[in-house]
């Protein structure tokens, strides 16, 4: 039997376009893959905004290519947190960063070192320097649930002035196609170290680290970006 | 009206049940008890007394609570169950998640407290288990101030708790697949007492009292 031509550009484009135009959803497959096991997070939610030149549609998988400078933040996407009452909150990312300066950076893991030691520290000392800029929110994705992020918040004293927000299943983290995998460290599916600058919704400045490496996007390098 | 029945139809079910004086009962009939269930598979098994040799299933590792350092020197290596079992009477329960309010304030401390009582019936260990990172373990146990009466183990990718049938969706409370509550008694790697709580947020039958109590109705 003839294998379909798919050397066609514009189809091949077409087809990315009507499957992220406005919500995407992944078939579920039985394959065990590293392009699926990064997708199956995504499998059967509806996050609309992805631009169509991100996503990569394969046969029965669908991989989102990684972040870059003017892509929109997706949207139907919430991470949970607890807030200054100690409640456990929700918030959707793409409504939190609408008509407002935020900064989002990620970690690989709570109780992690660099992590621990150095990303998160360095936030919380430029925290008040960052929002005198006119930056409304600093938050700080992992994929963890909320309460270790709630207790690795407090074991490092951020002061709640930084939200430590948990992407526990990886679905932003995916969506924006920054996993990283950290099973052979006994860490599961992560996320890159990252740090962001997000005005209205759309990314304008983007510091994405190669896996968990601490060079580029620590809290005065966003500082840098702002000023 | 039998021997209508009986004239009526050649089905070999119902001529046994009309010989049965109508009772309804059919080759192979599952308890009612079975019936109302709720346990999977894996822990229908258990619950059953089929005792079987966990450490059998090389395939299923927990990772000790470390820090990062440790971590590294030592290669991010997972415990095999037969490291943690084999040769020793254990107490291995599991929470839903460190750092929850339920696991942190009543059912690790409960264990610590009772952890000589334990040594005195002959437990050589007492084992903590959750579907978090080692990392994590080991920070939630520093925070608790837990010194080594209680080692805490890390299923990281859930294999474990599924083995037990003991996986749990707790995603409405935002902190996906995790385990249920459950405390075992495990002897040389065969399960003797296994109790699950009936909702994760309970502590009931899980408690380190219970599994005095339980312990002491081995034989």
């Amino acid at each position: 039997s003839d294998k379909p031509d798919l050397s066609d550009k514009p189809l091949t484009d077409k087809m990315a376009q009507v499957a992220a135009s406005r919500t995407f959803m992944a078939l579920p497959t039985a394959r065990a893959s590293a392009t699926l096991k990064s997708s199956r997070a995504l499998v059967g939610r509806k996050v609309s905004g992805v631009a169509p030149s991100r996503v990569v549609l394969g046969r029965k998988s669908l991989k989102v290519n990684a972040l870059a400078v003017g892509d929109k933040i997706p949207e139907g996407i919430s991470l949970s947190y607890f807030d200054s009452d100690g409640e456990m909150a929700s918030l959707d990312i793409a409504e939190a960063c609408a008509g407002k300066k935020v900064v989002l950076f990620a970690v690989p893991g709570a109780f992690t070192p660099t992590c621990s030691y150095n990303h998160l520290p360095g936030f919380v000392e430029k925290a008040d320097e960052i929002k005198a800029k006119g930056v409304e929110m600093i938050g700080c994705v992992a994929v963890n649930d909320a309460f270790v992020m709630d207790a690795w918040g407090k074991s490092v004293q951020t002061d709640d002035k930084v939200v430590m927000l948990a992407d526990g299943s990886a679905i932003l983290t995916k969506a924006l196609g920054v996993e990283l995998d950290l099973t052979d460290k006994g860490l599961g599916i992560r996320s890159r170290r990252y740090s962001m600058l997000i005005d209205d919704g759309v990314v304008k400045e983007l510091n994405l680290e190669e896996g968990g490496a601490f060079t580029i996007s620590g809290a005065q390098d966003i500082l840098d970006a702002l000023s | 009206m039998l021997a209508a029945v009986r004239n009526r139809s050649r089905d070999v079910g119902m001529v046994m049940r009309a010989s049965l004086g109508g009772m309804a009962r059919g080759y192979a009939d599952v308890p009612q008890g079975h019936k109302d269930a709720t346990l999977t598979g894996a822990a229908q098994n258990i619950s059953n007394m089929r005792r079987r040799d966990i450490t059998l299933r090389q395939d299923l590792k927990l990772a000790a609570a470390r820090s990062w350092d440790e971590g590294v020197s030592s290669g991010f290596a997972a415990d095999s169950l037969a490291s943690l079992m084999h040769g020793k009477k254990i107490v291995l329960f599991g929470v839903p998640g460190a750092f929850t309010g339920v696991c942190s304030q009543s059912h690790v401390p409960g264990y610590v407290k009772l952890a000589a009582e334990f040594k005195k019936k002959g437990v050589d260990d007492i084992v903590c288990v959750s579907v978090n990172d080692p990392f994590t373990m080991k920070a939630w146990a520093e925070k608790m101030g837990v010194d080594s009466s209680v080692s805490f183990y890390a299923d990281v990718d859930g294999s474990w708790t599924r083995s037990l049938g003991m996986e749990k969706d707790l995603s409405v409370a935002l902190l996906g697949q995790r385990s249920q509550r459950y405390a075992m008694y495990v002897d040389n790697g065969i399960i003797i007492k296994m109790m699950v709580e009936e909702s994760p947020a309970e502590l009931k039958v899980t408690d380190a009292e219970s599994m005095l109590t339980a312990m002491a109705t081995v034989v």
